[in-house]
């Protein structure tokens, strides 16, 4: 008991202490959580990530920290933004304390000059991450005239994250924890070399164009030292003559393939409450566009959602009819229905074989300037044994006792009991 | 006169002297930051330009399994996959002594699928020391990603997880392409990788 309490009585001091850099250069945060074994309550886990920021000039410098028990101290990252009259600033630093790593580094620097951005984006990966070591750089410059606005990239060595790619996510292999970064060093060419001089790749795009009844048609060519990778060009907001759909339609062609996907928009109005989740069927396989693809034959429905807020409380249905291709992501991706291929691309979490959620969501004003929310999801899964498919409940709470504290809870319990249990704590100044 | 950019003009029409210096340091101030930062620009794009230079490695497709943590008598691994070609790795099958574990208790181990993966079957109790288990991901393949988390209660001290190294013939790796992963390596040396 005299242990918890002089613990508590430190906790107290130290966010008070960190409180005090309130109005000075230093600002950050600090979120911790303690996740205990269901059932003994003993310690299992600690996730704790302190940020703290300091501002001199026009530039911020940036320390975060993450420490995750048992697993160690497992990131460090050091960084930089901020403007040097025109020329903007951005560099990262990573490194892995608990194997005394450094493990990357990125450096982006971009100028706008008479309407023209340039941007250099160089990064470099060290040879204790798979994959590695790496590096290399991207140059990207971009323009508009009118409405048309077209962006060049020539890589060397690296990609930039845009639209077609994504950037370098570094993982922790033991425990999990990522980092994620804009310039990926790890560009795969056909013979890798183990040192390379010149240009991996250049990616032109223009968009902006509009005809008659496409609001935006964008054209992308990719080259890489191989010769070329693929032409895309993407027509968005096609225009049937019907009020209540529009089609974006992306068009990809590769050396021997070609793929065309095609994206429906419903427009149902804004003053409903209720969402349809609906696709396009064709007559081909898995209702795809490819060959032998000839006709459309209908509209499937696979989910409905509902929500409605009033008076600080929001509640939430979502069901989902094909939970072999739909799932619902978890509260931390926003609790949407999303086929389940596309919220692996993206690294969405989703609750597997849901097929129905329900949430309540209350938001108050807590005490002495902070704010509460109390949020509970109940889940209904195919094959679970509880009544009426209850399979999982999920419920947050974060009670505010300042403006810049607050503390948290959550619990996951299951058909097979209680499964999650935490305590946190959010300061922020 | 007119005044112009940077002068100020007082009641009786005369350009007030201090405000006209003041204005002017700014702007000299302004345009020295502004050609250092043109001058730092122009460097590093001529630098660049000039080396174009750049280091890779190949990246070979890699199962990886975590180092156990541990706590209070429980512990989890993380299985994990690295550059795995052909949209992916959709499937994988670890044959009976594919899985070596010590000092876990075998009827405590529990294998989850993660990020779209299933387990289909898993087996840690008929062999002692030996395991294996199938797990798939019906929707898509990971190129790289956590995989699987396996679950257990310790039975002493420092305990173990692996899959052999030394026989990949118990391990089969399927792709999203519905191939089989032929050339793969176990990453046992990294903590880290990226995707």
């Amino acid at each position: 008991m005299i242990k918890r309490v002089v613990a508590l009585t430190v906790l107290e001091m130290a966010l008070f202490g960190l409180s005090l850099f309130a109005g000075s250069p230093f600002s950050g945060s600090w979120t911790s959580e303690v996740e205990l074994q269901p059932g003994t309550n003993a310690f299992k886990s600690l996730d704790s990530l302190f940020k703290v920021n300091y501002s001199f000039g026009s530039l911020v410098s940036a320390s975060d920290s993450e420490v995750f028990l048992p697993g160690g101290f497992i990131w460090q990252g050091f960084g930089v933004t901020g403007k040097l009259g025109p020329l903007s600033v951005q560099a990262d630093l990573l490194f892995g304390p608990s194997t005394n790593d450094f493990v990357y580094a990125q450096e982006i620097f971009s100028l706008s000059l008479v309407g023209v951005d340039l941007g250099v984006y160089w990064a470099t990966l060290s040879g204790v991450v798979l994959g590695g070591p790496a590096d290399g750089f991207a140059l990207r410059v971009a323009g508009s005239a009118g409405s048309v606005k077209a962006v060049s990239v020539t890589e060397f060595g690296a990609r930039i994250q845009d639209e077609d790619v994504d950037g370098i996510t570094i993982v922790h292999a033991t425990t999990g924890r990522r980092r994620s970064y804009l310039t990926n060093p790890l560009v795969r060419i056909e013979t890798p070399p183990v040192y390379g001089d010149g240009r991996t790749g250049e990616k032109i795009t223009v968009s902006g164009f509009a005809s008659g009844c496409v609001e935006n048609i964008a054209t992308t060519v990719y080259l890489t030292e191989a010769g070329f990778d693929f032409f895309k060009i993407t027509l968005a907001g096609i225009e049937l003559g019907l009020s209540w759909l529009e089609f974006d339609l992306t068009a990809t062609f590769e050396l021997q393939t070609k793929s065309v996907a095609m994206a429906p928009t419903f427009h149902l109005g804004t003053t409903t409450c209720l969402v349809p989740y609906v696709e396009v069927l064709t007559d081909a396989p898995d209702h795809t566009l490819y060959p032998p693809f000839t006709s459309f034959t209908g509209i499937s429905l696979y989910g409905i959602g509902l929500e409605y807020s009033w008076g600080g409380v929001t509640v939430k249905d979502l069901t989902v009819f094909d939970t072999g291709r739909y799932a619902i992501t978890t509260p931390e991706y926003g609790s949407v229905i999303e086929e389940i291929a596309e919220a692996l691309e993206r690294g969405h979490d989703v609750t597997a074989d849901t097929w129905e959620l329900f949430s309540v969501e209350v938001s108050v004003d807590g005490c002495c300037g902070g704010a509460s929310r109390l949020l509970v999801n109940t889940y209904f899964q195919k094959g679970a044994g509880g009544a009426f498919g209850w399979g999982m409940t999920y419920a947050e709470a974060t009670a505010g006792i300042s403006s810049g504290i607050s503390l948290t809870a959550n619990v996951e319990l299951k058909t097979t009991g209680l499964d999650h249990f935490g305590l946190g704590v959010e300061a922020a100044w | 006169m007119k005044a112009g950019p940077g002068r100020s003009i007082s009641r009786n029409g005369l350009i007030d002297g201090a405000v006209c210096g003041s204005f002017a340091r700014e702007r000299s101030v302004r345009a020295r930051v502004a050609l250092l930062g043109l001058l730092a620009g122009g460097v590093i794009l001529g630098l660049f330009a000039c080396t174009g230079s750049w280091f890779t490695t190949p990246g070979n497709a890699t199962l990886i399994v975590g180092t156990p943590i541990l706590a209070g008598g429980k512990g989890e691994v993380l299985v994990s996959v690295a550059n795995m070609p052909a949209g992916g790795l959709a499937s994988i099958a670890v044959d009976d002594l594919g899985i070596t574990h010590t000092n876990i208790a075998p009827a405590s181990i529990r294998a989850t699928g993660l990020n779209g993966f299933t387990v289909l079957a898993q087996d840690f109790a008929t062999t002692p020391g030996k395991g294996r288990l199938v797990a798939v991901n019906p929707t898509s393949g990971s190129v790289g990603g956590t995989i699987l988390k396996i679950a257990f209660n310790t039975s002493g001290e420092t305990p173990t997880f692996r899959i052999q190294s030394e026989d990949k013939g118990k391990v089969t790796l399927g792709s999203a392409l519905n191939t089989l992963i032929a050339t793969w390596e176990l990453g046992t040396t990294k903590a880290y990788y990226a995707k």
